[in-house]
Formats: structure tokens, sequence, C-alpha cells
């Protein structure tokens, strides 16, 4: 064999597993997925085929009673959930930031404080959920119990619609904290200290260099946790799904929860992979929005790919 | 080497290495069609071993009995009826198939499980009388019998002896009524540790259809779905009523805990949390390890007539099973030992009610679920049913937490059933 044919033979051979496996456990049936959203299966009989009725059900509105009305006003209800819990993203990225600036001093006993603060990623999801299950209850909670001590009237956590939102959001920052918190770790040490030193020389306060020089220098791995962040939270469901079940009174539902709904309670799967389509779009979207618009605050990133 | 020289005829011999267990494996089945092979049945369930020991001993006896073999094949629920769909349109589905009630009617219009109304009128032993009547209706769907019943699981009211005891009152009876329940719910709800939030409630109020309320829409007079399960009943005044009553004992006279303590991990009842509560009787496993407190059951207290929920089990033949009456027999047997064999559910076959009573003796008022099962009413499960009980329950739940009255919430709920019953 000529040698350069088989340079690039022996090269596609090593990646060929890899390819293989993304093209029948991820391309296909993502590809497979889009294909299903055109059709009615209700898993027990064959798909049938419906065009666009599931996407048009799904985004479209209709005219009742004279006024502009959503199809499937569920959808942009939940939706609308699955943003409100992205909040959860901000507040993790602050809590590890304050975490890592306290842990990336010389203190006694830090590698112990790094190893708690791990724990809650590396446990699993549903045991988590459990736990925090029992810390939200109303009358017995550890919450409301200490609320109490100091002389507040702790809200039915899981209870009502106001809060359960707010707490699920407790739980998956405390869930999600520590890992950033290793990424904000490992983006400090990055940082020359010599920058720090000559700042220092020119007078600059904790404050300003903090402004000045910790956080453009720590912008990549900020950038780099929003996005994944960003993904993770838009498909939210072990939590809710152990936590609330979607309730109360659906105000805790995510888009995921409706297609698991959908897919595996409600027998619509072809709605359930327009649904779950529906979502990556979205994803894609705020992706492709953030990485055009990393040139303007992202330090190191000059738009070239 | 020798290797690189010979590396053509040792591919091939490595190749036919690996095919010739395809080649001399496949065709076997085809020569055992003589009538001499004993008959095998093949029947699926998704209950894993521990759920099937009882089972597996009957099978044994059974193969005893008639020298037929039996296989069982186990599925997990989540892939059991995806896999029965498969196999049946593949004309391979085992011959007898564990159904449970919520999957009949999907089941039976893929036109694939066997209408057994004729071999149960040819046969000489089985009675429909024999049975409780919610007990056949389950059987039946669209009018075509499909199942043999086994056992039954109604909702009914448990209550908390040693709480009515400290407020000094009277147990709850037979003639019990909404105004009873209330009476008494007042009664029992209060602050027992003086921190000046209420800690002990009198009666649970749950957003679930099944234990939660359907029992209360149908004790005064109202349906959720209508007879011929085609359209929405929830808004009908009496059915409004039912939930109107429930909604004021939490928002009104509060005395339920919130909506989520019927969600939350850990039983309010079994933690001592609530004084009375309607719930299924396969509780009872669960509440006979109480040992705080006393505890009894009651018929659920009633308005204009008595009801309960109720939902049982069976099993259905394969269609185009080869083994017609041999799949009849062994459906026969499995449900006739269903109805001796230790339960938390009531044994379909009336006069089997004795035992029920034996079983559970540690509860003084048990005969009062055999009061309770003369009421029993079905779920009404259609096609859909999963989709529009749990609308139906997400509006019952705003009702509960104040956002709707129950009127409007019945409203909301109804159109919410209708579009999912139009979908179908």
């Amino acid at each position: 064999m000529k040698r350069k044919y088989k340079d690039y033979l022996t090269a596609y051979a090593f990646i060929a597993p890899n390819i293989v496996a993304f093209l029948a456990f991820i391309l296909i049936p993502v590809a497979f997925s889009l294909y299903m959203s055109l059709h009615e299966w209700k898993l027990l009989v064959e798909p049938d085929w419906v065009g666009l009725a599931n996407w048009i059900r799904l985004l479209w509105f209709h005219v009742e009673d004279g006024r502009l009305v959503a199809n499937d006003p569920r959808y942009w209800r939940y939706l609308g959930n699955t943003a409100y819990l992205l909040l959860a993203v901000p507040f993790t990225i602050v809590v590890a930031l304050i975490f890592a600036l306290l842990l990336d001093q010389p203190l006694k006993g830090r590698v112990v404080f790094r190893t708690i603060f791990i724990l809650p990623v590396v446990s699993s999801t549903i045991a988590v959920a459990v736990v925090w299950s029992w810390l939200f209850n109303t009358e017995f909670g550890l919450i409301n119990m200490g609320l109490r001590f100091i002389g507040i009237r702790g809200p039915a956590w899981l209870g009502t619609i106001e809060w359960a939102k707010p707490a699920v959001i407790i739980m998956m920052i405390w869930k999600q904290a520590g890992y950033n918190m290793l990424l904000c770790l490992a983006g400090l040490q990055n940082i020359p200290s010599q920058l720090y030193d000559s700042a220092a020389i020119d007078g600059a306060g904790p404050w300003s260099r903090f402004r000045y020089i910790t956080l453009p220098m720590l912008s990549p791995t900020i950038f780099f946790m929003v996005i994944m962040g960003i993904i993770a939270g838009m498909q939210a469901f072990n939590s809710v799904f152990v936590l609330t079940k979607g309730g109360p009174a659906e105000s805790t539902t995510t888009l995921v929860y409706y297609l698991y709904n959908n897919g595996f309670q409600w027998f619509r799967m072809g709605y359930a992979s327009a649904v779950a389509w529906s979502l990556l779009i979205i994803i894609l979207v705020f992706t492709l929005i953030q990485w055009r618009y990393r040139t303007k605050w992202v330090y190191g990133e000059t738009g070239k790919p | 080497m020798a290797i690189r020289k010979y590396r053509c005829a040792i591919a091939v011999a490595v190749i036919a290495l690996l095919l010739a267990p395809a080649v001399f494996a496949g065709g076997d089945g085809e020569d055992d069609a003589a009538a001499q092979e004993p008959v095998t049945l093949r029947v699926s369930d998704w209950r894993g071993d521990a759920g099937l020991v009882e089972y597996y001993a009957w099978m044994t006896e059974f193969e005893e009995n008639t020298g037929m073999t039996i296989e069982t094949e186990v599925t997990p629920f989540a892939e059991y009826f995806t896999k029965l769909q498969t196999t049946a349109a593949a004309g391979i589905a085992p011959d007898l198939w564990n159904m449970s009630s919520a999957f009949l009617p999907q089941i039976a219009e893929l036109g694939v499980i066997l209408d057994i109304g004729d071999l149960v009128d040819q046969d000489p032993d089985f009675s429909w009388d024999d049975y409780h009547e919610v007990a056949v209706e389950e059987s039946f769907y669209n009018g075509v019998a499909y199942r043999l019943p086994l056992g039954l699981f109604p909702a009914i009211f448990y209550y908390n002896k040693t709480m009515f005891d400290e407020a000094g009152l009277d147990y709850p009876n037979d003639d019990w009524n909404w105004d009873d329940l209330l009476e008494a719910a007042l009664a029992l709800t209060r602050d027992t540790n003086g921190d000046g939030t209420v800690n002990q409630w009198g009666f649970l109020v749950s957003k679930a259809m099944q234990v939660g309320w359907s029992s209360f829409v149908w004790q005064n007079g109202g349906e959720i779905i209508n007879q011929a399960k085609t359209a929405a009943a929830i808004d009908q005044p009496a059915s409004i009523e039912a939930i109107q009553f429930l909604v004021d004992l939490m928002n009104v006279h509060k005395v339920s805990p919130g909506i989520e303590a019927a969600e939350q991990l850990g039983d309010p009842f079994l933690t001592g949390q609530v004084a009375m509560t309607v719930h299924g009787v396969w509780k009872l496993n669960p509440y006979s390890g109480i040992e705080d407190f006393e505890w009894d059951v009651a018929m659920i207290p009633m308005q204009r007539q008595s009801a309960t929920s109720s939902i049982g089990g069976g099993y259905t033949i394969f269609k185009d099973t080869e083994y017609v009456s041999e799949a009849f027999e062994l459906m026969k047997f499995i449900t006739e030992k269903s109805q001796s064999q230790k339960s938390a559910g009531i044994p379909a076959k009336i006069e089997n009610m004795d035992l029920y009573f034996e079983w559970w003796d540690n509860v003084p008022n048990i005969a009062a679920i055999g009061r309770m099962i003369q009421f029993g009413h079905t779920l009404d499960i259609t096609l859909g049913w999963n989709e529009w009980r749990s609308a139906a329950e997400t509006e019952v739940s705003l009702a509960l937490l104040g956002r709707k009255t129950a009127a409007e919430a019945a409203r909301d709920a109804a159109k919410a059933i209708n579009e999912v019953l139009a979908r179908q």
C-alpha cells in the first residue's frame, strides 16, 4: 500500500469506534427523533404520519372568543418555569466564585473544605432530592425549624406555588456550586501573580484588583460555566421529578418533564419528540447568541475560531 | 512467516468458525411440531421474583396436574407493554399476559387480546355471579370480556383511635356523613406541643383523584366522566359540590395539612400527623407495622350514597395463541389460586371475604371493608386516562391552593378532560 493511504487508513481506524458510537447513539437517534416528531406514535401501534400537526400544536396559536390563545398553553407555561429555574445559574456562579476566592488562600484545612464542597456534585441527584424534600418540610423541616428559631414563620416550601421554584433553585445551587468552585479555583490559579504584584505596587486596593484583574482573567471560566449551566438548567428533570413531581399545580414542571409525561405516561411519542427538538433549538439559539458575543467580554477570545 | 503466506486461508477458516453456530442453531424449531410435543404455555408478567413466589409454586402444581410446561417471562414494567405490542405484531407473543387495568383499553383497541366471553359462558364451573360486581365490571372493556377478576383494591377510611380517645370523641361508624367528618376533623385539629402552630390535623385532603377526591364526587351523586366514557362530567353541580367540600376542609375549616403533605415521602397518617385519611387498602401492610398509636378502618363517610374507588388486576389471553383452551385453563387456575392468597386486596370472589377478614384480623373493624366494596366504583379507565387524570388533578390542586373556586377548577378540568378524550 502507498504509505500515505495507509496512514490515513490507520487514522480513520482509530477514530472509527468513536464515530460509530456517535452515529449509532447520538446522531441517528436524534435525527430519528426529528422524523418522529412528524408522526403520532402511541408506542403500542405503528407511527402515523401527521406532518407538521405536532409542531403547530406545540408552537402556534388560534383565536378563541376573539382572543389569541396558544394551542398548547402548558408548553409556554413550562418554558417559563424552565427559564425561571435558570436563575440558579448566576447564583451558582456567584456562590462558587466566593468559595473559590476563600479557598484559594493558604488556609489550614482548605483541602477538607474543598472535598466537602465537591460532595454534593458527586452525590446522586435522587438521594439529594429526597433529603432536601425533608429539609423543606413545612412542619418538621430543618429549614423552617431554623427560621422559627429566629422568629420567622417559614413558608410551605414545596406546598405553595410561589415558593416551590425558589426551593428547587436552592437545591440546584447547593448541588452544583462545588463543581463550579473547582473550575474557578483552577482559573484563579492560572492568573499570574505578577499581575497582582504590579497592581499592588501601583496602589490598587483589593476591590480594584478583583474587578480589573481577577474577573477579566476568570472570564473564560465564567463563560464556560454560563454556557454549561444554561444547557444543564434547561434540561432540569431529576431534581424536579423527586422534589415536587412537577407540582404544586404544575408550577415546577419543566420542559423535559413535559417531554417525559408525553412520551412515557401519555403515549404521545411524536409530540414528545417535537418538545425535545424545540428544546434543542432553544438551547442552540442561547448558545449561539453567547458565542456570538463572547468577544465583547471574554478575555482571550479574538473572534477567530 | 507461515502466517503471512496462508493468511487468506486462515481468514476463511476463522469466518467459517464464527458463522457455524448460526448455521447449525437455526431451523431446530420447525421439526418439533409433532403432536407428541407437550403443550408449553408462555406467561408474561412484570413482577419480579419477590412478587412471584407463590405464583411459581402454583405453576409447579399446574404443571404436575396437567402435564403442560409453563414458561414465565418477566419484563420490567417500563418495557412491558412495548414488548407485548412488538411480539404481538410479530405473532410470537406469550399466550397469557398479566394485564393492568390502566392499559386494558389500549391493548384491547389494538385487537391483540382474546374475547373470553364465549369461553366463560361455556364453562360450567365459572360464573360471573360469584364475583363482586365492580370486579366483573373491570374485566370488560366496551362490553367485551377480556380478563377474569383477581383481587380488588378499594379505597377505605383510616382513623387514629388514640387521637379520638384523647379528644373524647366517638369512633366513626357506618352512618357517618360529611357533617360528622367535618365535626370530628375540627375537634381533632390541634396544637399538641404548644408551640403556636397546628401540628395535628383532622383529615388529610389530597389532590390525587384515585384515593383523594373521586370517592367524594361519587358519594354526592356526581361523576368525573360520564357513563359512556365519552365526555367529562366533573362540571356537574353534584361533582362541584363534592370538590367544594374538600376545598373548604382545607381552606375554610383548615383541618388538613398543606397540599404537599399527601405527596411527600412519608405518609402523614403513618407518622401520626393526621387523625383521619382516605387511602387504598394497600396501606394495610405498612400501617400494620404502626406501634405508636392505635388505628382502625371504617366506611368512608357518605353523603347521598356510599361510594369508593376500586381497581383490580387480571390476565388476558393473546388473540393468536395456539392453545386457547389451555390458556383459559391456566387463567382460571391462577384466578382461583389468587382468591386464597393473602393480600391487601380483597379476593374478587364474594365467598372468600371471610378469608380476607382472617388475614387482617389485626384490624378490629376489618368487616367495614366488606361492607364498603359493595359500593365500589371503577376508575372509568379510558384511552388517555393517565393524561386526563393528571389534568384534573392539576385543576383540583389549584382549587385546593385557593387560586380558583371549585366551580372554576371543575369547569377547566372538564375542558381539559374533553380535550384529551377528543384526541384519542
